[in-house]
């Protein structure tokens, strides 16, 4: 392994190991001071930072296509094997660098942010292990590592949206978005499953698997699936303005910078299998334009800051998936990248929103001029009502989710709790809940829960 | 093979001589000092295993890994049981278990086999010791071991030798010895139909106990032991059917979990769901799948015992009626317990980093390659399972916090000692598999074995045991140097 | 600090402006130390320049939740002559408002300051006393979800009520006492001002504020207490006497109690100790 793999790998890693180390000091008892957590994570990245430079360098330089580290096999079973290949192309080292860089920014933010605050360590923590397994995702040169990543970005970003535990509705927010999370995986898992059958590997360290035809195709809207999933597009946005109940820092990160675009990185990755297949380009399409005219429209009611940006992140998203579907792969790198940067900026400022808006208004002298209200003017009166109201209740694609795939599938869960209960003749005594009888004394309906 | 006999013999008699002793309150130890002898009788039975585990070449060892992994389960039970469960008569139930259970896994003779099978159920029959108080359990038991028993006769009553290895690939008694034994299979597994005892042993019995009868996987032993290798042609063309069943009842279970509001029917159809993935792997015919079910066998035991010690303790401090209709945010008194019931109930629906992401990995590839559509199921089940391990973490453990608890409320030393040990062991596990998964994968080749044709048929399943040995050849395999695992 | 209509000012007293400016910078720095001693990020070895630079950073820094303490800690309002408390280290807890009982015969001044200070001091303090004793209701939580909403309020994350009061960055470091305010006139005067006025009366009989006067002759201290004033006899802590402030607060980050900083007029006599007592 030379120089230049091992400063890789030392940049995958890196995240993980601080993780594993301040995990374990945790468990043994004892919790690290502030000062040395925020020593610890600022060189870290610092160190991550130049260590991706000689990597720049090798690619720029020597024309290589790809620094690429060979691990063997994590496991192999008969035909099935497990390649650990860290790759480092073109498309895969800005989305490194930006995840780097704008880690460590939110990294800094967050040690004045959050100080004094008892879920300090907490949230450093799950920031390492993001970071670990965002790297490890953009980093990966197989399909198989990249869902081990994607995971992990999953995990977190959602134990980070129920960072503070003590309110309700951040919790149930945080369950319903792994909910959302886990179900666009399963596109994932048998996009990867697909590639092994049918292509004998799912490692594109040395090109992508080879599929054609319907095999690309179905491969391709698999993997639009999980990236719709992760990105928010439609029909699953529903769960990118919830997940504003997370810290503003990790707000940033995630839904300004890199969790949001990981989505894009996969299908920019699998861009040459899509351009091939004409139906999964023009889905891709068509779930991009609606994202961005979904997001424009709810954003325009958004009454609070963090949804309005949230909104605008998920426009611009759509576009660059609209981007991706037509086949200009290095137009939408630029135009994450200059995404992500702009975001997680806007994102970092809201909290001082109100005091952006005072300093404005007292250097020109006034409130600025209404804004907008131009696009409205085109639509009658009667849709403009419509729209309003659709775009109030952002597209009622929560209640469509909720109607159609959450009730019903709760509905059957009770359904076959009362066939389990077939066969015992009194009322079950559920754990913790006497079911007072009617005619009794007590108040009708009168439930007594243990606890 | 005397030496093996004679550790077989320390493993299965020591935990059954101190489960009498202590039963019996013989002397004054005993009756005060109960958890010391469990611990002891199950570290003598660890350390036997551990023997008897070294003694066999990698590609027979799966009696010996089952018994390794069982008699840990029981030292962590005997560790993580709390003060309030810790009597004489548990802890002697529990080493009662473990003999018998290890006597199930060693044995070579059917008759042994059906007494072991029916004498590990007998504590859970009544409601005195760790029965539960409806009927169900009771039931499903009791059928299983009767399918069990009419088998076995039926197979003595066709004549011959009376040992597993004698039967190999004889068929005996037929159809209706397979039917029997796939009947034991299902009534002990808790394969649908008949899941629901399960939910109410364990509700209604005690938790860690009835966990531990769970854990012994009688049901998947009985297919890899005694299944596969009699009746290879009638498993061969018949698994799939079972494989659908079990996945059905994966998929089941998962849903019957999404709304359910007590913490241990939720742990037990948790359970069930992803020892029903184990089953479909078993059954999958694929190198991939049964590895893959041999170590989520292993990932199953030991993230289910973790999670029903916790939720144990956790009604042992703050009620024994907990439900989770509300919010009870119990981080906030017991943030280690949080922390390790998060990485336990992750660990157990494949959390990359942790053991079950290979062994769901190897699942999927398993079920998805001999059943491309229903094979899907595999992964939306356990979708569904991961979100209500969430929902039960985070009714449990987060939202508005309880107050008026003025206990010590975190985990006590000797839990977490156990509990960390649990955890590192699904953490590393997942980090370097190699080592585990080369094993079982030698083992499943074993399995599979019994799946080939006589010769001169068309091979239509997986190639013989020889290329484990490719697999166990490293973890890191630098360009020119091949490293082994030892 | 900003200087305006600079251009008017005569070319014969620039030398002073410039001995105000630096009187000033030294000021403005030697505040700046006295206010960072509170915050736990700032390193009590800092000279008062740096303090000064600390302080400046922090109001501009994008991440920082606590700017500033704002009146945090707030106790205390003297209404009386200037003299009364100089050289006093009243540790940033007390309102100052300047007033001279020999100039007012018949307590118009009093009035018109008591009718301005007092309902706003008291708003103050009451304000931080709720969102201290319960932030969760009164006040509005920790500031992290803090979304900012229609730009006129802020709620928590992604819906939630509006919140109001204060939040747990600006009360962490408040002590919820009552307000006392220490006026220097007469009792009788006093109760003659409060009687006129509705308001007053209101929040000082229902004991939202504490009320004392101190007289300007003699020195004697009045307490109201149950509907009346009462004289103050308990007993009179002398204060310690140090030679600046730094020497007091030096390297401290907690509440501090009173002293005398030597170099200004010293009364040391018969000047209670203001603690919060009662």
């Amino acid at each position: 392994m030379d120089f230049t793999q091992a400063t890789l790998v030392f940049v995958v890693l890196a995240p993980g190991v601080v993780f594993g180390v301040l995990a374990l000091l945790w468990l043994l008892g004892w919790v690290p001071p502030e000062r040395v957590i925020s020593r610890i994570t600022g060189w870290m990245f610092s160190a991550s930072i130049i260590a991706l430079l000689p990597v720049l360098r090798s690619l720029a330089a020597s024309g290589a296509p790809a620094v690429t580290v060979t691990f063997g096999n994590w496991f192999a079973v008969h035909d099935y094997r497990f390649p650990m290949v860290l790759m480092a192309d073109r498309l895969s080292l800005p989305f490194l660098g930006m995840t780097v860089v704008l880690s460590g920014l939110i990294g800094r933010f967050s040690v004045t942010y959050l100080h004094r605050e008892p879920g300090f360590f907490r949230f450093f923590l799950l920031l390492h292990l993001f970071a670990f397994g965002s790297l490890l995702a953009f980093a990966a040169g197989s399909f198989d590592l990249l869902v081990g990543g994607w995971e992990l970005v999953g995990i977190t970003s959602v134990l980070l949206i129920a960072f503070f535990q003590q309110r309700t509705a951040p919790v149930e927010n945080a369950l319903r978005v792994f909910g959302v999370y886990r179900a666009c995986d399963i596109g994932l898992l048998a996009a990867v499953f697909a590639m092994h059958n049918w292509a004998g590997t799912a490692s594109f360290a040395g090109g992508l698997p080879r599929l054609t035809g319907y095999r690309a195709t179905t491969v391709c809207i698999l993997l639009l699936l999980a990236a719709a999933g992760k990105a928010a597009q439609v029909p699953f946005s529903g769960w990118l303005p919830r997940a504003m109940e997370g810290p503003t820092p990790s707000s940033a990160i995630f839904y300004g910078a890199i969790s949001i675009h990981a989505g894009a990185y996969l299908l920019l990755r699998v861009q040459p299998m899509l351009v091939q297949s004409g139906l999964a380009s023009a889905l891709v399409i068509s779930v991009g334009v609606a994202t961005a005219v979904y997001g424009t429209i709810s954003g325009r009611v958004s009454a609070d800051a963090k949804s309005s940006l949230a909104f605008a992140s998920l426009t611009q998203v759509g576009v660059v998936f609209v981007e991706i579907g037509m086949g200009w792969k290095w137009v939408a790198v630029v135009h994450i990248l200059g995404h992500a940067t702009v975001r997680t900026l806007q994102f970092l400022r809201a909290p001082s929103m109100l005091h952006d808006y005072h300093q404005m208004h007292s250097a020109i002298g006034g409130e600025t001029s209404e804004a907008g209200g131009y696009l409205e003017e085109l639509f009658p009166e009667r849709m403009q009502l419509w729209l309003y109201r659709w775009a109030l209740d952002r597209g009622h694609l929560d209640t469509i989710l909720d109607r159609f795939v959450i009730h019903p599938l709760m509905r059957l869960s009770g359904f076959f709790s009362g066939l389990d209960r077939m066969g015992l003749h009194r009322p079950r005594r559920e754990r913790g809940e006497v079911v007072v009888p009617v005619s009794s004394a007590a108040p009708r309906g009168a439930r007594q829960e243990g606890i | 093979m005397a030496g093996g006999a004679i550790l077989t013999a320390v493993a299965i008699g020591v935990p059954w001589f101190a489960a009498v002793t202590l039963v019996a309150g013989v002397t004054a130890v005993t009756r005060s000092q109960p958890r010391v002898i469990g611990f002891a009788a199950a570290l003598i039975s660890v350390v036997a295993s551990l023997f008897l585990l070294r003694a066999v070449p990698a590609g027979e060892s799966l009696k010996e890994a089952l018994m390794v992994l069982f008699s840990c389960l029981t030292l962590g039970a005997t560790l993580m049981l709390p003060r309030r469960d810790c009597t004489s008569g548990t802890i002697g139930g529990i080493l009662f278990l473990l003999g018998s259970t290890l006597l199930a896994y060693s044995t070579d003779d059917l008759r042994i086999l059906l007494a072991a099978w029916i004498v590990s159920a007998v504590p859970f029959v009544r409601e005195q010791w760790f029965g539960a108080a409806t009927w169900r359990p009771r039931l499903g038991l009791l059928l299983s071991s009767a399918a069990l028993a009419v088998a076995v006769a039926l197979i003595a009553a066709s004549g011959g030798t009376m040992s597993i290895g004698g039967l190999n690939r004889t068929s005996p008694g037929g159809m209706a010895v397979f039917g029997l034994l796939v009947a034991a299979v299902v009534f002990r597994k808790g394969i649908c139909p008949a899941h629901a005892w399960v939910a109410d042993a364990v509700e209604g019995g005690a938790a860690i106990p009835t966990a531990l009868l769970l854990n012994g996987h009688f049901g998947a032993m009985l297919v890899a032991r005694l299944i596969v290798p009699l009746f290879p042609n009638t498993a061969r063309d018949l698994f799939p059917l079972l494989s659908y069943l079990a996945l059905a009842t994966a998929l089941y279970v998962a849903i019957r979990a999404l709304t359910e509001n007590s913490p241990r029917r939720l742990l037990a159809y948790l359970a069930l769901s992803q020892s029903a993935c184990i089953l479909a792997g078993l059954e999958s015919q694929t190198m991939e799948g049964v590895t893959g079910a041999l170590v989520h066998w292993i990932v199953v035991t030991v993230s289910t015992m973790g999670l029903f010690g916790i939720v144990r303790l956790l009604e042992v401090r703050f009620g024994e009626n907990l439900t989770v209709a509300r919010h009870l945010g119990l981080a906030e008194h017991a943030p280690r317990l949080a922390v390790f019931f998060i990485v336990f109930g992750l660990a157990l629906v494949g959390l990359p980093g942790t053991l079950s992401f290979c062994s769901q990995d190897l699942l999927i590839h398993g079920t998805l390659a001999s059943h491309p559509l229903t094979g899907l199921l595999l992964p939306i089940s356990t979708a569904m399972n991961a979100v209500s391990v969430f929902r039960l973490f985070s009714r449990l453990f987060l939202g508005r916090r309880r107050t008026g608890f003025t206990v010590l409320a975190d985990a006590l030393p000797r839990e977490r000692w156990i509990l960390t040990a649990g955890a590192l062991f699904v953490v590393f596990g997942g980090l370097f598999p190699n080592a585990i998964v080369a094993r079982r994968a030698a083992e499943a080749a074993a399995v599979e074995q019994a799946f080939r044709l006589p010769e001169g048929s068309p091979d239509t399943v997986a190639k013989p045991a020889t290329s484990y040995r490719e697999s166990t050849s490293g973890f890191f395999e630098r360009t020119g140097a091949v490293e082994s695992v030892p | 600090m900003e200087f305006y209509d600079l251009d008017a000012l005569p070319a014969t007293h620039q030398a002073d402006l410039k001995r105000i400016r630096e009187s000033l910078d030294k000021a403005r720095a030697g505040n700046a130390r006295e206010r960072a001693r509170r915050f736990e990020s700032y390193s009590s070895g800092d000279s008062a320049e740096g303090a000064l630079r600390h302080v400046e950073e922090r109001s501009e820094h994008l991440a920082e939740p606590r700017p500033e303490y704002g009146h945090c800690t707030n106790a205390v309002c003297i209404v009386g002559r200037r003299s009364l408390t100089k050289g006093l280290f009243l540790d940033r807890r007390a309102f100052l408002a300047s007033y001279d009982a020999a100039q007012d015969p018949n307590d118009e001044y009093l009035a018109a300051v008591l009718g301005a200070v007092v309902p706003v001091c008291a708003g103050i303090s009451l304000e931080y006393y709720f969102s201290f004793v319960d932030n969760d209701r009164y006040g509005c939580g920790t500031k992290l979800p803090h979304n900012v909403t229609a730009l006129v309020g802020v709620m928590d994350g992604h819906a939630s009520d509006l919140r109001t009061g204060l939040p747990w960055q600006m009360v962490e470091i408040h002590e919820p006492v009552r307000i006392l305010f220490v006026i220097e006139t007469t009792p009788e005067r006093l109760t003659k001002v409060m009687d006129a006025s509705a308001p007053l009366k209101q929040l000082v009989e229902n004991r939202w504020i504490r009320v004392a006067a101190i007289d300007p002759e003699s020195g004697r201290v009045h307490v109201y207490r149950d509907h009346g004033f009462e004289e103050f006899e308990g007993p009179v802590e002398r204060l310690p006497v140090v030679l600046s402030s730094a020497e007091w607060y030096g390297g401290r980050i907690e509440h501090l109690g009173m002293a005398w900083i030597q170099g200004a007029s010293v009364q040391a006599a018969g000047i209670p100790a203001e603690r919060g007592g009662r």
